[in-house]
């Protein structure tokens, strides 16, 4: 390739103000400093987070009790005075709990990060695409039929929010392909009304079913967002796919920060635009279902969680797909712990709490933010 | 012609659904030319830079670079030979300008792996170029709409590309800036070797830096030469929608003389 620029000499102007050579490395590496603390501060945010999880519910353990636990099981450390009560209830019933409500944050901050980077829109969340609608649709249908049956230890509700949620997102990506391109604006709005079309239906099936009527409780979960996850196989399952989802969505990172230059602007940079967005859509549409699959539909999390990375951190995408997993994780294992604990024995829906506490903070941060962000 | 055309349309015929822009055109882009492209709003100038850059694509005839039809060049070698700076862009997240201008190596770069020291260089030389430098740390949307147009025309450069486009690169820009900017990309044609097209609105700077003008009007090329011809041509003042006069002197850029409408303003566009 012929590098015809480099034959010049850097700077036409008399002055070129100083310091040049050494402004783009030193923002490099200040950014890159950023990230590296930012990962460090979200790792122990986690891991303190998931130790706040498993202590708190309607028995309190002690978190030197769950560290040495921990330690006693995966290291071989050594054996001390707990009870195997309390054993089995940070093992077998706080912990998968943790992990799903870990995984589920994950999956949905993720895929908050690839929709809003892909379609430039700070407003985007995981359900923007019609997924939400979909897996509460399928899930109101489902009972309403009465179906029963357990599959991989899934019950009947997180099943069909998986498949609905999967199934809407692509038939509203076919609906707004024309002539091979599928733009933006197609695909906001046929997700605007595809949604609003089965949320209505859902309304209609709810008036007319009997069977929804006098069993709302467990699709109420599903539709307010709560982890109905109870012990270790669900989450065997899920997270191997949320890892896989999320393990394929970061080399996307750089196109991603190409899209935001819109499709003309990545197009001309060289990428490939319509097979990046299928990838992107599939990749959040994917994560987002084994959310709802752990958890239902909850709101806030996949939105919340990618601005408030992007305005501490930066918004370089890769940086804030992983940033975004730990944050997502660490966020809804704590908003988890306080639906279950604040009003115990009453457990509120988590959606609830992710709303309650996601929107204040976000709106601190937005206050102090390092950026603005333009519309 | 001996070498291959840096830019060749060949019976190009487009249309964007019922409206049909070019239907037969041809027309050639010299490697080293500078080539004005001029036209009234909706002459298809920004469609021709699309069409040039591959973001469009013919429905009849081709769009060859090089010699080779574009749509036979893969993308990522398209985007480092041809690089094209838009009128504006629209950033909704608070990149820095140095991010900005290093996403103009997408093309250099593969998924993974960080920016290594030829695009920091490529970038560094991008933006001491466009004058950009002492604002690199800045988010890109707190600019003004000139700053930012300076900060495409980096993000090109840091593609480092053999044919540039512009469309309407002086938009946003003061007059100070304009005389600038095109001062910039002559001396990158002249001295890199550089292909530039540029869409051009101001006649007098198209005739300055330009080395051929080629004058865009209902769908075909109404007039196409040295600035000197293409001015004095009695179709461009039609094409154009205004009057011209001509006068040979000794005016230097950044010396503004102002033409007038003949007869009240132009008719609506076409």
């Amino acid at each position: 390739m012929n590098r015809v620029l480099s034959s010049l000499p850097e700077d036409p102007r008399p002055d070129p103000g100083g310091a040049v050579p050494d402004a783009v490395a030193g923002h490099l590496r200040a950014r890159v400093r950023r990230w590296r603390r930012t990962f460090l501060a979200l790792a122990f945010l986690l891991a303190g987070s998931a130790v706040f999880g498993v202590s708190v519910g309607a028995v309190t353990v002690r978190p030197a009790t769950i560290v040495r636990v921990l330690w006693h099981r995966m290291a071989g450390g050594p054996a001390g005075a707990w009870t195997p009560a309390d054993e089995a209830i940070i093992l077998r019933v706080r912990l998968p709990r943790v992990a799903a409500g870990a995984l589920a944050g994950a999956a949905l901050a993720v895929a908050g990060v690839l929709f809003q980077g892909l379609l430039r829109n700070p407003l985007a969340d995981p359900y923007i695409i019609g997924t939400s609608a979909g897996a509460a649709f399928a899930a109101a249908v489902a009972q309403a039929a009465g179906l029963q049956f357990t599959l991989f230890g899934f019950g009947v509700l997180p099943v069909a929010g998986f498949a609905g949620g999967l199934a809407t997102s692509f038939a509203v990506y076919g609906l707004a392909r024309i002539g091979g391109r599928a733009p933006v604006v197609n695909l906001l709005l046929a997700g605007l009304v595809v949604s609003s079309i089965l949320l209505y239906a859902m309304s209609l099936l709810m008036v007319l079913s009997e069977t929804l009527q006098t069993q709302f409780r467990s699709l109420f979960t599903v539709l307010m967002g709560g982890i109905i996850v109870t012990g270790w196989r669900p989450v065997a399952i899920v997270a191997p796919l949320v890892a896989a989802g999320i393990a394929a969505a970061w080399p996307l990172a750089r196109r991603l920060n190409a899209l935001t230059l819109g499709e003309e602007g990545a197009a001309a940079v060289g990428v490939d635009v319509e097979r990046d967005k299928r990838l992107i859509i599939g990749l959040g549409a994917f994560l987002t279902a084994c959310a709802v699959s752990l958890s239902g539909i909850i709101g806030f999390a996949g939105l919340v969680v990618p601005h408030v990375l992007r305005l501490t951190a930066g918004p370089d995408h890769r940086g804030l797909i992983p940033g975004a997993a730990l944050l997502g994780g660490a966020f809804l294992v704590v908003a988890d712990a306080l639906a279950r604990s604040l009003f115990a024995p009453a457990e509120v829906p988590v959606g609830v709490f992710t709303a309650l506490v996601g929107g204040p903070f976000f709106l601190v941060i937005l206050r102090r933010g390092r950026g603005e962000y333009r519309f | 012609m001996g070498a291959a055309a840096a830019i060749a349309f060949e019976g190009v015929r487009f249309a964007y659904g019922a409206r049909q822009v070019f239907a037969d055109l041809n027309l050639q882009v010299r490697p080293g030319e500078m080539l004005g492209l001029l036209g009234r709003n909706g002459a298809g100038k920004t469609t021709w830079l699309k069409l040039a850059c591959g973001l469009l694509h013919p429905a009849r005839g081709a769009v060859k670079l090089a010699g080779r039809p574009l749509q036979e060049v893969p993308r990522r070698e398209r985007s480092r030979a041809v690089a094209l700076v838009p009128q504006e862009l629209h950033m909704p997240f608070p990149f820095s300008v140095d991010e900005m201008v290093m996403l103009g190596r997408t093309p250099y770069l593969g998924s993974w792996g960080t920016e290594g020291p030829a695009d920091r260089r490529a970038v560094r030389r991008a933006l001491a170029l466009t004058a950009t430098a002492d604002f690199a740390g800045r988010p890109f949307h707190d600019l003004s709409a000139g700053e930012r147009q300076r900060v495409l025309l980096a993000m090109a450069l840091a593609q480092e590309p053999q044919v540039l486009l512009l469309d309407e690169p002086t938009a946003h820009l003061d007059a100070a800036h304009q005389v600038w900017a095109f001062d910039l990309v002559g001396r990158l044609n002249r001295e890199a070797g550089l292909t530039v097209v540029a869409a051009v609105h101001d006649l007098q700077l198209a005739a300055w830096f330009c080395s051929r003008l080629a004058v865009l009007a209902g769908g075909a090329v109404a007039a196409d030469g040295p600035p000197a011809a293409v001015v004095r041509a009695p179709r461009v003042a039609d094409a154009l929608g205004i009057s011209l006069e001509v006068r040979p002197g000794t005016a230097r850029p950044g010396h503004h003389v102002i033409t007038l409408p003949e007869g009240g303003p132009p008719d609506g566009p076409p």
